[in-house]
């Protein structure tokens, strides 16, 4: 799997790294084990994702997170993307709105022996403001609004990673970046390869 | 048996049949997506093809036609429909997983096998009373024709009385009671047998779900297993499932601005077809719409002071509140779904509603935008067609072969038409990297702007932010205080200028950035002479919709995903559209299960004799007609879906007027007297010549009679399908006649490969239509045409030699039920 990722032109170690030691297949509904070190996306219920492989990597990459760093990981899902956090930074903060993935997230985060990741069931839009400020935040659900409340707990200098598109269909992240003096810009990351060079007229 | 026994029961199953079709239509829609339900005509198809070997293979066991055979067969199909809803319901198809999971088309396979047990059962009870009793056929046939033409407007009506997963039912019940209708004469020891079914079905009725389960990838399920969330609202219709849900886990302002630190007021989420269409918010008053002036929505209300508006689509009725919170003294908001109005004004949401939909100056009309624009004078200040659909169904495209009537040139330079003299036409789409639908919206606007004689480069403004993008088209050429308005719009909130005539390069991709500023460029490139070249290889389709092709949410281009592949890895799969994977998808497994159950038990044993002198003419009149016959009916029927508004009334009017039309052709056929291969020569020419002359004339036909009220579009529809359908409904039976009557094998391999042809062309023809519009299914229909007029005139056989005595119940095509007579009713093999 890393192999693969490293054909994108990943050469992040740190990164490399955490997704090497983060078995997946712990995460992976059962159906799916033959599938768990592929390249995809799979469906672990409630409509939901896990997602490809690259894409975690290449999240985790923008957020450039250092072993102090506190992360919010909006949308748990099945803990596969804070497992990969937590392999970089101990301060991981997840919420996830899905009860029973929660309880299913903690099943899988503590199997692979990621107990310090905090989980809280709630909604995601609201953050977590009694531990922000963070330096990073992850929404790992394509939304079609960014929520006033994550840009507010993102601390000064501190970087937002958002997926753009449907659990199956992400063609794009988005990384938003808040200044030293609080002014928020953004930035369409991905797929820009595709387009070809138009000449200027 | 008297045929009156008969032919209420063949009546009845016939018209059960349209009403399964649309039901399944609804279902599947609401279940899934618009994509998935167009194969239910090639499903209903495919059943009744492959009846023809189902009763031959019968006919060898000893099948007759019989009150207790027919009795059987309308059972068997009312009995068929429960397990095929049930399958509906429960298949575990992850739709929008496919691109990654491929293994999933096994599951659609399936389902397809599933739905085409009912078509199959009714095909044969049809076929079995046409070919067993062809002294009676004509009538028998007027009865089936009579029993699909009310079927459709019953079906539409259900559609507002019953919830969809009851509708199926509906159709059921109508087998059920054929099957009584038919009893008592023939066999009293089956009544208590029969009132138990039919108890059980009335019960069955009362008690069935009225709901089925969507997709868990549908944001009704995904919202509705958030904590708090209330369902507060649900109506049915014909457009659809319309709900609303509460709770602290909504949230829904699409595009919303970064810098945006304010308050949202409460909201409830307005939802068709489990995807949402817009919040409803708790508004005190105009001001509360505060947060909509973050929107790029936005940037007309900061060009012009108390405009008056024309807004398309409702939605929650927050556009309104945008125009409101400017203060626009006449707010008009054209919404084609009553059911959206009604939600708003009455029950449980008017009280969140109340804000926008009673203030003063604001009207609701309820009418389909292009028909309103077309019969209204009235001139706006503002035309404002905002977002209506959700993002996450735009991005996978599971819309892609859906058509838009809205967001093509020809209803963008209406709509210019309709602006007072410095008017501004304002266009909201969602922002994808690479660009697709920001770019097609600026060339549809240019496009439109030329045909009106304006030069757009001096008429078109465009600005996006992270998620939407607006293009402006302006009546009068842009003036620097406009442009200086945008950008100070724009610099306010964040927002990125596109295209402004004078915009400097510097001045663009500042806020939210791109690798390169793709959209400035592509708009250069759109406006310039390179504009040919610039399409040409953008990795996309973003050229400009047309009424013609009117797929506005289609950008794939199959020749770009080795590309992608290469580049992407296994990325590049997200960019494959779901709705032209299952459409393609659609087309091979239709095909493959049509080769398999219509032409293999023909090709082993059923086969014309290898010398017979006709075999291969023959092959290619029947192959014509039945592709050419499905090409032009699923023409039409996306062609209306444009001209009546929505799909469901399309599909019934369609469907109907082919069916009744097309029989009434059949039925005149047998009064033809004149050799039959030559008449069959005859009107597969009529046919042929009609179909070009569709093709050329009736987008300005339609164009023309867009704005006259439901009804009378509807009638519009059956006179403009009836000269083509009559001609068409002649060349099945005329061609039958011309066949050999002491040569079963060689009428059942004829109506095999018919059947065949119709099946691979109905899957076919929404490919077709993506690939080179609508009129290229006109084209090539009047071709197959063509085709088959010369072969039947080149055909040495002449109806006298083989088809002595009456011919009508031979000639007669299929009752049937289902989107053509040609290929629908059994093979007269016997």
């Amino acid at each position: 799997m890393v192999a693969v990722i490293r054909q994108y032109g990943m050469r992040d170690e740190t990164v490399l790294d955490a997704m090497r030691r983060v078995p997946r297949h712990l995460f992976v509904p059962a159906g799916f084990q033959t599938e768990a070190y592929d390249d995809t996306p799979l469906p672990i219920g409630h409509g939901q994702t896990i997602s490809q492989p690259y894409i975690v990597a290449e999240m985790t990459r923008q957020l450039a997170l250092r072993p102090a760093s506190r992360v919010l990981e909006v949308g748990t899902g099945s803990g596969y993307q804070a497992a990969v956090l937590a392999a970089i930074t101990p301060h991981v903060f997840s919420v996830e709105i899905i009860g029973a993935l929660v309880d299913q997230a903690r099943r899988n985060l503590d199997r692979a022996g990621c107990s310090a990741v905090r989980l809280r069931h709630g909604d995601g839009y609201e953050g977590w403001p009694e531990e922000a400020p963070f330096d990073a935040i992850i929404v790992t659900c394509a939304a079609s609004q960014i929520p006033p409340p994550l840009i507010r707990q993102l601390a000064p200098g501190g970087r937002m990673a958002i997926p753009v598109g449907p659990p199956f269909a992400v063609q794009d992240l988005m990384l938003v970046t808040k200044g030293e003096d609080g002014t928020v810009r953004s930035e369409s990351l991905m797929a820009v390869r595709f387009v070809p060079l138009v000449r200027r007229e | 048996m008297h045929p009156s026994r008969t032919r209420w029961a063949l009546g009845l199953v016939s018209g059960g049949v349209i009403l399964l079709e649309l039901a399944l239509l609804r279902l599947l829609a609401l279940r899934f997506w618009d994509h998935i339900a167009q194969m239910v005509i090639a499903v209903a198809m495919l059943g009744f093809g492959v009846s023809g070997p189902a009763l031959l293979a019968g006919r060898r066991l000893g099948l007759r036609c019989s009150a207790s055979s027919l009795a059987g067969l309308a059972l068997a199909f009312a009995l068929s429909v429960p397990p095929a809803v049930w399958w509906l319901a429960r298949a575990p198809l992850d739709v929008p997983s496919l691109a990654w999971l491929p293994a999933g088309l096994w599951g659609i396979l399936a389902l397809e096998v599933v739905l085409t047990v009912p078509f199959l059962c009714a095909g044969m009870a049809a076929g079995l009373a046409l070919t067993d009793e062809p002294e009676l056929a004509g009538g028998h046939y007027a009865a089936a024709l009579a029993g699909s033409g009310l079927g459709a407007p019953l079906g539409v009506f259900l559609m507002s009385v019953l919830p969809p997963a009851r509708l199926p039912l509906a159709a059921a019940g109508t087998g059920i009671l054929a099957a009584f209708w038919l009893m008592p004469g023939a066999s009293r020891r089956a009544m208590p047998g029969l009132a138990g079914v039919l108890v059980l079905a009335v019960l069955g009725m009362a008690t069935a779900p009225a709901d089925i389960p969507l997709s868990p990838y549908k944001a009704l399920p995904q919202l509705e297993a958030m904590p708090g969330t209330r369902r507060c609202f649900q109506s049915h219709g014909p457009m659809g499932r319309l709900d609303a849900v509460t709770g602290p886990a909504v949230h829904h302002t699409p595009g919303l601005g970064l810098q945006y630190a304010g308050a949202i007021p409460d909201q409830a989420l307005l939802l068709l077809d489990g995807e949402p269409c817009g919040a409803v918010c708790s508004a005190r008053s105009a001001d509360d719409f505060e947060f909509m002036d973050h929107t790029t929505l936005a940037a007309p209300y900061h060009l012009r002071d108390s405009p008056r508006v024309l807004i398309v689509g409702l939605g929650g009725g927050t556009d309104a509140g945008l125009a409101l919170y400017h203060r626009s003294p006449q707010v008009t908001v054209v919404e084609m779904n009553r059911a959206v109005i009604e939600a708003l004004t009455r029950g449980p949401l008017a009280r969140h509603a109340r804000a926008v939909v009673t203030a003063p100056g604001v009207a609701l009309v309820c009418a389909e935008a292009r028909s309103f624009l077309a019969t209204r004078e009235v001139r706006f200040d503002v035309i404002q067609v905002p977002l209506t659909d959700a993002l996450g169904a735009a991005g996978a495209g599971l819309y892609a072969g859906r058509e838009s009537s809205l967001y093509t040139v020809e209803a963008f330079a209406l709509m210019l038409d309709r602006l007072a003299p410095d008017g501004i036409l304002a266009v909201t789409r969602w922002a994808q990297t690479p660009p697709r639908e920001g770019l097609r919206v600026f060339d549809t606007a240019a496009r439109a702007l030329r045909a009106h004689g304006l030069a757009p480069a001096a008429h078109l403004a465009m600005l996006r932010n992270w998620a939407t993008v607006t293009v402006l088209a302006f009546r009068k050429p842009v003036a620097a205080a406009e442009a200086d308005g945008l950008r100070r719009f724009c610099s306010e909130r964040g927002f990125d200028l596109c295209y402004l005539p004078g915009l400097r390069p510097s001045e663009t991709n500042r806020y939210h950035r791109l690798a390169r500023p793709y959209y400035y460029e592509g708009a250069l490139a759109l406006l310039g002479p390179g504009r040919e070249a610039f399409l040409g290889q953008y990795p996309f389709s973003v050229a400009a919709a047309v009424d013609d092709r009117p797929y506005f949410h289609h950008f794939f281009r199959l020749r770009s995903l080795p590309g992608l592949m290469r580049q992407a890895g296994a990325r590049g799969r997200a960019f494959v559209e779901m709705g032209y994977l299952l459409a393609a998808a659609a087309l091979v497994q239709i095909t493959a299960v049509a080769a398999v159950l219509l032409l293999a038990p023909l090709a082993l044993g059923a086969r014309p004799r290898r010398d017979a002198p006709d075999r291969v003419l023959g092959t290619v009149y029947f192959i014509a007609i039945g592709a050419g016959f499905m090409l032009l009916e699923m023409g039409m029927f996306q062609r209306f879906v444009q001209y009546l508004g929505h799909p469901v009334f399309s599909a019934a009017a369609v469907i109907a007027s082919f069916l009744v039309f097309g029989g009434l052709g059949s039925l005149w056929s047998a009064r033809v007297r004149t050799g039959a291969g030559v008449a069959a020569a005859r009107a597969a020419a009529a046919a042929a010549v009609l179909a070009l002359a569709a093709a050329a004339l009736l987008p300005g036909w339609l164009a023309r009679c867009q704005g006259l009220p439901m009804t009378l579009r509807a009638a519009v529809t059956a006179l403009t399908i009836a000269p083509l359908a009559l001609a068409m409904g002649q060349c099945l039976p005329l061609g039958l006649r011309n066949v050999s009557a002491e040569a079963p094998g060689e009428r059942a391999w004829l109506w095999g490969a018919n059947g065949f042809a119709s099946v691979t062309a109905t899957a076919a023809a929404p490919l077709l239509a993506m690939a080179w519009g609508l009129r290229s299914l006109g084209w090539l229909a009047a071709a197959c045409y063509a085709a088959a007029a010369l072969a039947a005139s080149r055909w040495q056989k002449a109806a006298a030699t083989h088809c002595p005595g009456d011919s009508r119940g031979r000639g007669a095509p299929a009752p049937a039920s289902v989107p053509s007579d040609h290929g629908s009713a059994a093979p007269r093999g016997e």
